[in-house]
């Protein structure tokens, strides 16, 4: 993937005499590949590499649940009700009608995820477009779409996904519908950051002098230029979803019961926390370790692919 | 500066009216017809229509939004479906205790966080500095939910010292220092998280300062380094850190409204929770509509601050 524009390469010994170069992108004569530069990171981060392992473990185990879970995650047994974990043929024990909390954790996940995933995607689309629209052509469609973004960004945002999954009703869908919209705002706010700096960049206005559309400048300069943020933003953002959609989940308005997902399970396991405290820990554990994960992974790519951004870790 | 608060109340005015837009907004999203439901689905066509005209739901959209904006205005809110009282009346006492532990887990956010940031902005890339950045990960990707329930597993199930839930013991009865017992686990479960996002702002803003000509210059004329970090840094440092505490508001009436839930705390998160499960939507519109508003007078606050903070600021902002 091309991952710089020339532009930022094309600094001229000559100039570099008259103008110095304050503070900016390491002009190394030859840079490495993004991916070569994200593997070198990883393999130098210990930390970020476990991340990496973890991250596809539970990808793995929640696409092939239907292979590799012990159990069917539905299966009621009162007779081992939570029973703790380590006991035979229930690693993680079971939770408070004898599910298998393991194969509960699998599936689940297949929810847990694409309640994250999809709607960080979706919102990504859509706040991309409204961010272009108000970054490029500025004026009074940046005005009109600015106020709109302040006002949707004004409202706590997990109160205003409740309120909207409350008024269209629980469920999968309207909960994922809830959080794409309160991530949209997000996202057009920051690729309008990126489109306004682009804009009056030099090879932008070459573009335009040429009498490249706007629809070409977009498309072949706008947008291959604000990726690498968003890729790393859209990765954060993924973070913060499942902790929100869980946050849904967890308030009753996300999957109904009996299907598992990892901030339903928390929630039912609630009721129990004096007796059998496994059942409401693990799957907060799970929540807990795969945003910690994502976020460790976010940072590590933005360190790669916007290092501008990269103050908080001083060489 | 009189121009700049104007600009910064008109700003808020137009908001504010977002607020109420999206707010009203919202309720149109439930699906079926109000007097359907209110009704029940033996009532006749005319009944039905009947009601719709009396509830005004007839009119066009704007005219309804007009009506409800006129009454919200005037501090009415609407009627709790469940409660059958007025949502205003619900939403007064509710919001004083959420208040109060919001109020309690920003003090707790604020000097964790703040001297955690300061502490390691000095010593970058020593083993304080890497503690607090992890920190301030962890709090990051905690969900608070989650970290209330270990709470109450290991504080109040495990060692017994402190309540697991509710503002006070029913066989003692209200008292403060009841209040205060019952708001230890709760205020610190929302203080913790948002302390590390603090830490790691503040960490940065720190940072940016330290490096300055002007910080080297004092150290150059022999000033100490405590004094170089309280009071030359920090203060330059104070108009990002404030910016973080405003938006950490936000972050706190959010976090509130799960944290409550855990903890059975009777703020305006327990009772949209309550609301959700009868579906009591004027309740969730009433708080969403508060809690937005509340945020956005905290934001106006933080930007007047900046004004009294640092004079510059006023010629910057009035575009």
């Amino acid at each position: 993937m091309p991952e710089r524009p020339e532009f930022d390469d094309a600094a001229e010994p000559a100039f570099e005499a008259e103008v110095p170069v304050v503070g900016g992108d390491e002009a190394l004569p030859e840079r490495p590949g993004t991916l070569r530069q994200l593997w070198r990171r990883l393999s130098r981060d210990p930390f970020a590499a476990t991340a990496v392992v973890i991250l596809l473990i539970v990808v793995v185990a929640a696409l092939a649940a239907p292979w590799l879970a012990p159990h069917d995650p539905d299966n009621v047994d009162n007779a081992i009700r939570l029973s703790r974990p380590g006991t035979a043929g229930y690693l993680l024990g079971t939770d408070e009608i004898g599910r298998d909390i393991l194969s509960r954790l699998m599936w689940g996940g297949r929810i847990s995820l694409q309640v994250a995933i999809i709607p960080t995607l979706f919102a990504l689309c859509v706040g991309t477009i409204i961010g272009v629209a108000a970054g490029y052509f500025g004026g009074m469609v940046d005005h009109v779409i600015s106020r709109g973004i302040d006002v949707v960004m004004a409202f706590p945002y997990i109160l205003l996904a409740i309120a909207i999954a409350a008024a269209l009703g629980p469920g999968l869908l309207n909960s994922m519908l809830a959080i794409t919209a309160i991530a949209i705002p997000v996202f057009a706010r920051l690729v309008r950051a990126t489109v306004l700096s682009l804009r009056e960049a030099e090879f932008v206005q070459a573009a335009r002098s040429l009498g490249a559309s706007n629809w070409f400048i977009i498309r072949k300069h706008i947008l291959p230029n604000s990726i690498s943020v968003l890729i790393v933003y859209d990765t954060l953002q993924t973070g913060f979803m499942i902790i929100a959609s869980a946050g849904l989940s967890f308030l009753g308005l996300g999957v109904q019961p009996p299907t598992a997902d990892w901030g339903a399970m928390l929630a039912a396991g609630r009721t129990n926390i004096a007796a059998a405290p496994h059942v409401a820990t693990i799957p907060g554990l799970v929540i807990f370790v795969v945003t910690l994960a994502i976020n460790v992974v976010g940072e590590a790519l933005r360190d790669v692919l916007d290092p501008r951004q990269t103050k908080d870790i001083p060489a | 500066m009189g121009r700049y608060i104007a600009t910064r109340l008109l700003s808020l005015v137009i908001v504010l009216v977002g607020i109420s837009i999206v707010a009203f907004a919202v309720v149109q999203l439930v699906p079926g017809d109000t007097a359907t439901s209110l009704l029940g689905p033996e009532a006749s066509s005319a009944d039905v229509d009947a009601l719709r005209a009396r509830l005004g739901l007839d009119q066009p959209i704007w005219v309804q939004y007009w009506r409800w904006l006129s009454d919200v205005v005037r501090g009415d809110l609407g009627g709790s479906i469940r409660f059958g009282v007025p949502v205003t009346e619900l939403l007064g006492d509710r919001l004083v205790n959420t208040l109060i532990l919001g109020g309690a887990a920003l003090t707790i956010a604020i000097v964790l966080g703040v001297t955690a940031g300061i502490i390691s902005s000095t010593r970058p890339g020593s083993l304080v500095d890497r503690l607090v950045m992890l920190f301030a990960l962890f709090g990051n990707s905690m969900p608070t939910f989650w970290l209330g329930l270990l709470f109450i597993s290991f504080f109040s199930v495990g060692l017994g010292v402190l309540p697991a839930g509710g503002i006070y013991d029913v066989r003692v009865g209200p008292s403060l220092g009841q209040t205060i017992e019952h708001l230890v686990l709760p205020a610190l479960t929302l203080g913790l998280v948002s302390a590390g996002i603090v830490a790691r702002l503040t960490r940065s803003a720190m940072l940016e300062v330290l490096g300055q000509d002007y910080l080297r210059t004092a150290r150059a004329k022999g000033a100490r380094e405590a004094n170089v970090v309280w009071r030359h840094a920090l203060r330059n440092a104070a108009l990002p850190v404030i910016t973080i505490i405003g938006a950490q508001a936000g972050f706190l009436i959010s976090g509130a409204v799960l944290t409550e839930t855990v903890f059975a705390w009777p703020g305006l998160g327990l009772l949209v929770f309550e609301a959700i499960t009868t579906r009591d939507i004027p309740v969730i519109q009433g708080a969403l509509l508060v809690s937005a508003a509340a945020f956005a007078l905290i934001n106006l606050i933080v930007d007047l601050l900046y004004t009294v903070l640092d004079p510059r600021v006023t010629y910057a902002r009035t575009t």
